[in-house]
Order: C-alpha cells, then sequence, then structure tokens
C-alpha cells in the first residue's frame, strides 16, 4: 500500500487525472448535437484523457527507478490499462453520447499509442503519438464519410467495423506489451 | 551563435521537420477536400495559399503543443535560478530560443509552400501574386501559435501544459467549424471559400495578421516575463487586437471576393466564338473543336446559339447567360474526350440540375435533356457523368425518345429550343419537351 501511494505520487497521477477530468468536462460542454461532431468530441475526449495521463507513464528518474528490486513489467502493464480504463469512464460518463463500443475501442488504441509514445519519447512527449494520430482521423473524418483506410482512421470509423477494432486491439496491445517490457525512454 | 545552437539543439528542428512531414502525409493520405472543387492545392495558386491555410486545423494544435514543451525547457532542466543570477536582460536570452523554433515553423510552411507550388507551377495557366499575403499569414500565425505556446509553457511549467493546449487547441477549431465568422480568428477557411475565381479579402488578410502578431506578441511576452505585473502586461497587445479583430472578422460576411483576373475570358474568335475563363485558359484548345462541332450540331434549332463559354460558377450566384451563348461550367470536372465534350455542351446547355432536392424531378430533367441530346446527335447515349441514371432509366429514355421522334418534324426542333431555353434559367423537363405531363 505504502508503495502504491508513493508510486501514484511521483507520477502525479493525482494532478493528471483531475487535469484530464476537467479536459473532458470542457470538451463536453462544446458538443452540441451534430452527430458527426459528437464523435469527433468523443474522440478528442478520449485523447485528451489519455495524452495528459501519459505523462505519468515515466516518473522524474526512470534510469533510477530501474535499479529498483521490482518486477516492474506488471506495476507499468497495469498503469496502462489504468489509462485506458480512466478513458472509457471519463469517455462514457462525461463525454458525448456515442456508442460506448466507440469509446473503449479508442480508449484501448490511445492508451496503447500513448504507452509507445512514453517508451520512445519519453513521459514528456508521449502525448504527440496519440494527438497526432488523432489529428489524422480529424481530419479523414471532415474529409469524407465514412472515412477510407479504416486501418488508418480506426478513431473515427462507425460501431462494427472489424478492421478499426483490430486495429485498436493491435495498437493497445503492442504499447502495453512494449512498455510493460521496455519501460519508460531513459535519458 | 547562440541561434545557430538553438536550432540544432532545441525542439526547433523537430518542429520544422515535423510540420512539413505531417502537412504532406495528410496531404498525400487522404484524399481531402483539398484536391476537388475548382482549386486543389496542387494545381492553383490561391488553392496552395488556402488549403495549406486549411490544414492549420490540423498542425496548429502540434505547433502549440511543441511550443509549449520548448517553453517547458529551462523548468525541466532547473537552470532557473542560475540563468536569474545572469546579467543578460531576459528577453535577449529568450530571442535565440523563440527564434530558433520561429524560424523552423516558417522554413517547414516554405517546404510546405514548394512542394505544392512546383506541382501549381505545372499546373496553373493562371499566374498572380494575390496567393502571398494569404500564404504570409499562415507563417504570422504559425509562429504566433508557436510563440504562444512557449509562454503558456512558462507560465504554466507543468508537463501537462503540452497535451492539454494541443488537445485544446483541436477542440476549439473544431468547435469554431461552420460557426461563421469566429473560424477566421484560425488561420483556416470553409472549403466553399476556396475556389480559383475569389481570392482573399484584404481586409480579412491584414486583420488576420493583426491578430496573430498580436497573439504572437503575447507569447514570447509571456515567455520573457517573470513577475505578476509584467506577465499581465503581456497580455495588452492579444487583448488590444482583439478588440480591433472581433469587431472587424465579425461584420464580415464572407472572407473571399471575386478574382475579376480569373474571371476574365480568354477566347478563340477563329470560327464560333469559344471562350473560357482566364483560370481555366490551358482548357481552351481542348474544349475549342468538340464546341464548335457542338454548335454545329445545334444549327438544327430556330435561332441557334452561337457561341459557348465558360461561366465562374454553378453556385448561388449562377445567372442565366443570353439565349445565344452556350455555357459550360468547369467547376467539379473537365473531361478531355472529345466526344464526351461535344455530349456536355449538348446536352441541355450544360447548366446544373439547380434543384438537386428531389430526385424524382433530378431524374425527370435528365431524362428530358439526355434525349434532347439525343435528338441534336441522332444517337441516343448516356450524358457524361449520369450513367448510372441512364441505366437505370433506360426504359423511361427509350419512350420518351420515341415520343419525341413521334411528334410532327416541325415541331421537334422548336420542342428542343423550348427545353434549352427554360433549361438556362434551371427549369424545364419532360414537360417542356414533350409537352404532356
Amino acid at each position: 500500500m505504502r508503495w502504491l501511494l508513493l508510486y501514484l505520487r511521483s507520477r502525479q497521477v493525482a494532478a493528471g487525472t483531475g487535469t484530464a477530468l476537467a479536459c473532458a468536462v470542457g470538451v463536453a460542454l462544446l458538443t452540441g448535437d451534430n452527430p458527426t461532431r459528437q464523435l469527433m468530441f468523443a474522440v478528442l475526449t478520449t485523447t485528451a484523457v489519455t495524452a495528459v495521463t501519459a505523462t505519468g507513464l515515466a516518473g522524474v528518474d526512470p534510469a533510477l527507478e530501474r535499479t529498483a528490486a521490482l518486477r516492474w513489467w506488471w506495476r507499468r502493464a497495469a498503469h496502462v490499462v489504468a489509462i485506458g480504463g480512466l478513458a472509457v469512464v471519463l469517455g462514457v460518463a462525461v463525454g458525448p453520447p456515442v456508442d460506448t463500443e466507440v469509446v473503449v475501442r479508442g480508449a484501448v488504441g490511445l492508451a496503447g499509442l500513448a504507452a509507445l509514445g512514453a517508451t520512445v519519447l519519453g513521459g514528456g512527449l508521449a502525448w504527440c503519438v496519440p494527438m497526432v494520430w488523432t489529428v489524422v482521423a480529424v481530419s479523414a473524418l471532415l474529409a469524407s464519410q465514412p472515412p477510407a483506410g479504416p486501418l488508418l482512421t480506426w478513431l473515427v470509423q462507425p460501431p462494427d467495423t472489424t478492421a478499426a477494432t483490430v486495429a485498436a486491439g493491435g495498437l493497445g496491445l503492442a504499447g502495453l506489451l512494449v512498455y510493460a517490457i521496455r519501460g519508460p525512454r531513459v535519458q | 551563435m547562440i541561434l545557430r545552437t538553438e536550432l540544432r539543439r532545441s525542439t526547433a528542428p523537430v518542429a520544422g521537420i515535423g510540420f512539413l512531414v505531417v502537412s504532406v502525409g495528410l496531404l498525400y493520405s487522404l484524399s481531402g477536400p483539398w484536391g476537388k472543387r475548382t482549386a486543389p492545392w496542387d494545381e492553383q495558386w490561391i488553392g496552395l495559399a488556402q488549403w495549406t491555410r486549411y490544414l492549420a486545423l490540423f498542425v496548429l494544435p502540434l505547433v502549440i503543443g511543441v511550443g509549449a514543451w520548448q517553453g517547458l525547457r529551462d523548468k525541466r532542466s532547473k537552470v532557473g535560478e542560475l540563468f536569474a543570477t545572469t546579467p543578460v536582460a531576459p528577453w535577449r536570452r529568450a530571442l535565440p530560443t523563440a527564434g530558433a523554433l520561429a524560424l523552423a515553423v516558417t522554413a517547414g510552411y516554405a517546404g510546405l509552400l514548394v512542394v505544392g507550388g512546383v506541382q501549381v507551377a505545372g499546373n496553373a495557366s493562371y499566374f498572380h501574386l494575390k496567393w502571398v499575403p494569404v500564404a504570409a499569414v499562415m507563417v504570422l500565425a504559425l509562429v504566433g501559435i508557436a510563440l504562444l505556446g512557449m509562454g503558456i509553457g512558462r507560465l504554466v511549467p507543468s508537463l501537462v501544459t503540452p497535451p492539454v493546449l494541443a488537445v485544446a487547441a483541436l477542440v476549439a477549431q473544431a468547435a469554431v467549424l461552420q460557426t461563421g465568422w469566429p473560424l477566421l480568428l484560425t488561420p483556416a477557411f470553409e472549403a466553399p471559400d476556396i475556389t480559383v475565381f475569389t481570392s482573399v479579402a484584404t481586409s480579412v488578410t491584414l486583420t488576420q495578421a493583426l491578430w496573430f502578431i498580436g497573439i504572437g506578441a503575447t507569447g514570447f511576452g509571456l515567455f520573457v516575463a517573470s513577475r505578476t505585473t509584467t506577465r499581465l502586461t503581456a497580455l495588452l497587445p492579444m487583448a488590444l487586437s482583439a478588440l480591433v479583430v472581433v469587431p472587424t472578422l465579425s461584420g464580415v460576411d464572407s472572407p473571399v471576393v471575386a478574382d475579376p483576373d480569373a474571371r476574365a475570358l480568354v477566347c478563340d474568335d477563329d470560327g464560333p466564338r469559344v471562350c473560357v475563363t482566364r483560370a481555366h485558359a490551358d482548357y481552351l484548345p481542348t474544349l475549342v473543336g468538340p464546341a464548335r462541332e457542338a454548335l454545329a450540331l445545334m444549327g438544327k434549332l430556330p435561332s441557334p446559339p452561337t457561341s459557348v463559354v465558360e461561366m465562374p460558377s454553378q453556385g448561388v450566384d449562377y445567372r442565366p447567360p443570353p439565349r445565344d451563348v452556350v455555357p459550360v461550367f468547369l467547376d467539379t470536372w473537365s473531361p478531355t474526350d472529345p466526344a464526351k465534350i461535344r455530349m456536355t455542351v449538348l446536352s441541355g446547355a450544360d447548366v446544373p440540375v439547380c434543384d438537386e432536392e428531389d430526385w424524382d424531378a433530378v431524374t425527370r430533367v435528365i431524362v428530358a435533356r439526355t434525349v434532347a441530346t439525343a435528338w441534336l446527335t441522332g444517337e441516343l447515349a448516356p450524358l457524361p457523368g449520369w450513367q448510372y441514371l441512364s441505366e437505370d432509366e433506360s426504359t423511361k429514355i427509350q419512350q420518351v425518345w420515341q415520343a419525341l421522334q413521334a411528334l410532327p418534324a416541325a415541331e421537334q426542333p422548336a420542342r428542343v429550343a423550348a427545353l434549352r431555353d427554360a433549361a438556362l434559367n434551371c427549369r424545364g423537363d419532360l414537360t417542356t419537351l414533350l409537352g404532356t405531363p
């Protein structure tokens, strides 16, 4: 228990979760009635939550953390799962009224991307990866409907799109595994 | 010297190259609106400037996030106290850092303009310089937003600041889409405002330039300031420019104005007159031959048309041309196959189906035009662009074709001419052609 408390503090989880909640509420307030816009803003809610909380995927000194005699892999995996879980909870509870499958799919894929970002770029820049993917998805949504290339634009596909589910699941799993094994980038 | 180091060691090179990669990636990986309509980003100069500004919707969030990350650097490196002891004024120390990021995003955008410009130079026959100020505003916007990111990063030096700013920028821009003038506070344009026949109003360009300069000044001020009073002072440029910009832009109906040079007619008078707009001058040689064949075929009509002229728009500002003019529209497509061009010119004056709400009405218009065209050419064939409808309605088309031929020979030309006249005014369907419903 004491370990968990120290971990949460070292990763600034409270601040991250609070900011994520504030972002989700802010996005929800701007949503409106248009279905396309609701889908877009649902994606943006998930992006906000994963991008903000991704900053907690690395501590102040990742190199020092590694020297601890702890089994890091399951702790890291649990952190990624928790980010995805928070994105689902906030997306369903606060976010725009879209299909739950879309929220879960987005949360899984973006949490995986955030984990990949933390592994490759470090905690501070981990947000770039889910953000760039969101930018691509949003521009595809504005370009045509339903957007072409479901493997690329899985974020904004309608529910029950197999390719989109596969892409999100694959990215989620890849992020989870890579981050659990490698951990955050060491400067 | 410091600037050179900053250009190599700070976030700047990543920001510049990243901007170019993301922009070019978006333009090529998606078949977005930037490749459609009259001014695709790689075919017309004004389209190049306006569509690359449309991309701001997607790249500005990344730019402000990267700016904020750069603004966090001193805090991350824990050198604030050390730097505070140096005798150099804060703004002098900030200048190379901010300058490097500004140069990098400018270079990234310039690279994007080069990528597009090389293609436009090969494709466009209409060259003008009205696109340059439009593109210059994008430079001011990129620099201004990057500086604002740096300033906010310095003001709120937390790791969550960059992602929050990035998402907030994307949400804010998505929220002002299709809301009218608030979108003008961003560099982007709505797709209908991007045509080869229009350019951006000078007043809008100047106001937007002022707005983004204000944002940049505030961003730099926040980046330099360390006390509450200086921070509040730093907000002044943005607030003052907002005082000018918001009233001006909120009074703007449309950010674009007609470009008379693009609409000017280029004509071939070597025979019956055939004209296109200057924007499409390179299409004139392709059009001349088939258009004259079409005019010759229309000689069967009473008081036949004598010229073919391109009209700039099918949209709301369509005005019917005089009766002796056959209008053509190169808005949506420009065929190269002579037979298709001839059909398009012949087919009910090529006037768009003006009221597209009711599919049954569209069908009646297209069937009538198909048969009228067949009467002119002597051969029943689907109209270019309406193949599907022609297949679905083939029995109806056959019936009408026979009904028209069953009319007295003297009446047939009058009927076809009546349909063409009505079509010029967005009216006319089977009733006009056959005289019976």
